[in-house]
């Protein structure tokens, strides 16, 4: 589990490990989606959805502390809002990374 | 749908992504309140039709798979005007969407980052949900009140004296208009030996709910101090009851409260003549008694020397004597007047800045009369006199006003006038009474037994259909008959709710109206036989108070010719 996040989980529940670890996984879970589905929508050049998964994306890692996670996915929407393809490969590159760190 | 426990607040949380609504709930739920979560608007519309008054707050997101936040909230709008709507979001207010802006178009409609802990997000909420359950407190108790007013309101009226009364010897009517649902105005008419008749009107310090209740407290004390002393009627003066009214104030509202009053003793004329008809009354701080020749339309100066005393229980030491008290013989015909400040504070707009010319008072009142005298009755005099200062603009009543006409009875050749309490077992006899006196004026049989008929029907209608249980109790008919050209005109006035009117298009066949006829009648018993008996019916109201004239044909081809 990423240290950040869990930091972030338990003082937000209280330490409640069980909630916490449900919490967790299912932040985890939705990445793995939620990067695939970046990954599928830069491929089929569609920018509008592109945008709105890194927005999914950054809501997500915010509510489970996850700001390094979340940094990227802000940059991520303003490059998708510029059209700009291989700033937007780069840095999903790098959320996938992330992402496989989990 | 997931739900979280079973909380008195309950939040309803919409987000596509569960995590979110995983997160958000488990917050709620480590802060004591309940959570309805669900993925899609659909669900949440659904679920709001139904429940939307279980629910303290929504939470939702704004961008959405299926729907834009913002949609939801009008849709949520359309079901719940004022619930409290958080839009919690991970856009940031600095990327330009405008998305605050549109947060803020609703009042009832707040901002929640989704990186906000659950500190933020709990002062937040605890805030809102908790003006609004104080605002439904609030509405609770406004409706609570206005119950127990609306009960109060009922008791103070059943308190008051009728509203008028036309008796053997004298006559008194009324106007009693609370500025809120009950008054600190009283008015009271009691029946002393000899035929005369103690008047007291009266203004508690403040109105409202705490107005009233001293004022039912001091009617009982007055009507228990009368009948001690009915056994001397010369026992009962002005100022004998003015000290008996200080007295029970002071001893029970000393510091709280104090009343402004007109306590007047009416002698009507001795039957032989010999005696004259005589006022004696005495104002506490009140406005003057004023004593109108409604003919000449002149106010007969009665109290040059400006006699009277302070308010009633507002000074410990007051002592009211003979020389406070003003006595009046009346000459004949004259109408005696007592109001209540409030008259004076009738005003063209709310804050009471431009208020009803005195000049303008004066005129309104010695045309009111003078009209009611040239027919025959003053019973709906005081309710005319409103009407017409509305007419004028003056329509803003921002005190509680009474306005009370009294003096002996007098009567216009070829008038009948009388008044009946509103009761079943009166109805007969006020209409035979009516027969009786149309008999002695050698009016035919069967015109007479047409009013009678139709007087009856009439009474009965407005006991059965004019009033609710509460209201009919205390009301008091007034009649007033007399020959108009080819008609005998009825007269007839009430305060219950106005007869619907019947419309009948143009055109129609006389079956037509007949059968729009009968179906009136079968809501209020009689009239349609009211209607077959009358040549004609006009109604017109004056505030409270219909008047209804009834126009029965005088000659009637079977009949031959009446004479008056």
């Amino acid at each position: 589990m990423k240290e950040c996040c869990v930091a972030y989980l338990n003082e937000q529940f209280g330490n409640d490990a069980e909630l916490v670890k449900e919490i967790y996984g299912e932040y985890v879970s939705s990445m793995r989606v939620k990067v695939r589905e970046a990954e599928n929508t830069l491929a089929a050049g569609d920018w509008t959805q592109l945008d709105r998964v890194a927005h999914t994306i950054k809501g997500n890692a915010l509510t489970a502390g996850d700001n390094e996670m979340a940094q990227v996915a802000i940059e991520l929407r303003s490059t998708a809002q510029l059209h700009d393809h291989e700033q937007s490969a780069a840095l999903i590159s790098r959320l996938r990374g992330l992402e496989e760190l989990l | 749908m997931t739900q979280h426990g079973k909380y008195e607040t309950k939040i309803l949380v919409l987000d596509d992504e569960r995590l979110i609504r995983l997160a958000v709930c488990a917050r709620l739920k480590s802060a004591g309140y309940g959570s309805v979560s669900v993925g899609t608007v659909q669900e949440a519309v659904s679920i709001l039709k139904v429940h939307h008054r279980s629910f303290s707050a929504i939470i939702s997101d704004i961008m959405m798979g299926d729907m834009d936040g913002f949609v939801f909230r009008d849709i949520v709008r359309g079901i719940d005007e004022s619930i409290p709507f958080f839009f919690m979001t991970a856009l940031d207010p600095e990327e330009g969407s405008g998305f605050l802006k549109k947060i803020l178009v609703d009042p009832m409609s707040y901002y929640l980052p989704k990186s906000a802990g659950t500190d933020v997000l709990m002062k937040r909420l605890q805030r809102v949900v908790g003006a609004r359950r104080i605002q439904h407190f609030v509405e609770n108790q406004v409706q609570e009140q206005k119950k127990s007013l609306a009960l109060a309101a009922h008791v103070q009226r059943s308190m008051l004296s009728p509203r008028a009364q036309i008796g053997t010897r004298g006559f008194y009517v009324t106007w009693w208009r609370p500025h809120e649902s009950v008054s600190g105005d009283l008015y009271e008419a009691i029946s002393l030996p000899g035929g005369k008749m103690l008047f007291v009107l009266g203004d508690i310090q403040g109105h409202g709910t705490n107005a009233a209740l001293v004022m039912m407290a001091v009617q009982a004390f007055l009507r228990q101090m009368v009948e001690a002393n009915l056994r001397d009627a010369r026992s009962i003066t002005p100022e004998i009851v003015a000290n008996g009214l200080h007295a029970f104030f002071r001893t029970n509202f000393a510091e709280v409260s104090y009343m402004t009053a007109l306590i007047c003793i009416h002698s009507p004329p001795s039957p032989d003549g010999a005696e004259p008809e005589e006022v004696s009354y005495i104002t506490c701080g009140a406005p003057d008694l004023v004593v109108i020749d409604p003919v000449a339309q002149y106010i007969v100066p009665v109290n040059p020397d400006r006699r009277g005393g302070l308010p009633i229980g507002m000074i410990p030491d007051t002592e009211y004597s003979t020389a406070d008290t003003v006595v009046f013989k009346l000459p004949r015909g004259m109408v005696c007047a007592a109001v209540t400040d409030g008259l004076l504070d009738i005003s063209r707009d709310g804050e009471g800045s431009e208020k009803i010319p005195r000049d303008l008072l004066k005129r309104l009142g010695f045309e009111v009369l003078g009209d009611a005298c040239a027919l025959g009755s003053l019973v709906a005099a005081p309710y005319k006199f409103a009407k017409a200062c509305v007419e004028f603009g003056y329509n803003k009543f921002n005190d509680d006003v009474t306005v009370m006409l009294f003096g002996a009875r007098w009567c216009l050749d070829g008038v009948y006038e009388a008044t009946t309490p509103l009761s079943p077992a009166l109805v007969d006899a006020a209409a035979r009474d009516m027969a009786a006196w149309c008999a002695a004026r050698g009016w035919a049989d069967e015109l007479s037994g047409r009013l009678q008929l139709v007087l009856g029907e009439v009474l009965m209608n407005v006991y059965d259909h004019g009033f609710d249980d509460l209201q009919r109790s205390k009301d008091v008919v007034g009649v007033r008959l007399r020959r108009a050209g080819d008609n005998a005109e009825l007269t007839v006035w009430d305060c219950g709710r106005p007869a619907p009117s019947m419309k009948v298009a143009a055109g129609v066949t006389s079956t037509a109206f007949e059968i729009v006829n009968k179906g009136m009648s079968d809501h209020g018993r009689g009239r349609l036989m009211v209607r077959q008996l009358c040549s004609g019916i006009q109604r017109q109201r004056f505030g409270a108070l219909n008047e209804t004239v009834f126009y029965i044909p005088w000659n009637n081809a079977e009949e031959g010719v009446q004479t008056a």
